[in-house]
């Protein structure tokens, strides 16, 4: 046990730059609103120490934010998931094995079913606490992945909320209060052929964008959506 | 014998007339309009014009319906 001790595990606990970069983040692409759904996170690897010791991880707790419900949680290579409640309410889903493996060469997933009631085009956190161990010892590491993504902590897994849609063309305004910056369309519609507002037309395809700037009438969609704004999204 | 002779009468009297009504319009070979210049209209303007590979313009297909340039 040369890598951490009391005081280290205490650090990490903090969650202090003791571990590189180990982002668990959702890995099943946008939600759509109103919908039941599943939803992946993704392990990319286990935890970092310092001095370059990787350890595997051992279990991964989620904490269930506001917006989503009806949480069923799948098997996973974890074994069975453990449900915390709170009344009738899902509150965490906590996956957990007991070994963990020499070294840290694993991917792992972990998938539940949800209803996402967010608002579309808005995007939701899952505070997610990772814990990582050393084959044959008790110690834990724990990295709480709980910060605004884009900060210098460590991000919590986001959840992008898409508008319900159907292959094909799709007519939708913009919910109340809700304002699409021209930065976040890629998040929002990146996965959409192509995207009208008047004559304004926007898609993550370079060459579609490429059409777009050499067909008669049409520009490039640049501005923000605003409230109220309809939209053609062909899917 | 004469199942056979009256299927082939059948058959005759259903191909009936394939040939196009002197008055028909020929069928556009391409998404050109009468000037010369590509229409850029939805797809349903342009029933005939099938997806391919573009060239140059967004295609109609990628066009939401009602648009007018």
């Amino acid at each position: 046990m040369r890598f951490f001790g009391p005081v280290f595990v205490s650090a990490c606990l903090l969650g202090t730059a003791s571990l590189a970069e180990a982002h668990v983040s959702i890995v099943s692409g946008p939600a759509a609103t109103s919908k039941t759904q599943k939803i992946t996170f993704g392990v990319g690897h286990g935890c970092e120490l310092t001095d370059g010791t990787h350890l595997d991880t051992v279990k991964i707790r989620v904490v269930i934010p506001a917006g989503v419900s009806g949480i069923r949680a799948l098997t996973s290579d974890f074994g069975k998931a453990t449900i915390v409640k709170a009344g009738d309410a899902v509150t965490e889903v906590i996956w957990e094995k007991s070994a963990a493996e020499p070294d840290d060469f694993q991917y792992y997933e972990l998938t539940l079913r949800a209803r996402v009631d967010a608002v579309a085009f808005t995007t939701v956190l899952f505070s997610v606490y990772q814990t990582c161990r050393a084959a044959g010892s008790t110690d834990d590491v724990v990295v709480a992945w709980i910060d605004a993504p884009g900060g210098a902590g460590s991000p919590a897994a986001s959840l992008v909320v898409a508008p319900s849609h159907v292959p094909g063309w799709n007519k939708l305004v913009i919910p109340a209060g809700t304002t699409v910056a021209a930065a976040s369309l890629p998040t929002y519609l990146g996965d959409a052929l192509i995207v009208w507002r008047g004559s304004a037309a926007y898609s993550s395809n370079a060459e579609t964008m490429k059409m777009v700037g050499t067909t008669p009438g049409v520009t490039a969609l640049a501005g923000d959506l605003q409230t109220n704004d309809e939209i053609w999204v062909k899917y | 014998m004469y199942r056979i002779i009256f299927l082939a009468a059948v058959m005759v009297a259903a191909c009936g007339d394939n040939r196009a009504a002197p008055g028909d319009a020929p069928d556009p070979v391409d998404g050109s309009v009468p000037d010369g210049s590509v229409a850029i209209g939805p797809c349903l303007d342009r029933p005939t014009e099938l997806a391919g590979a573009p060239a140059g313009q967004l295609p109609c297909e990628l066009l939401p319906p009602g648009f007018q340039p």
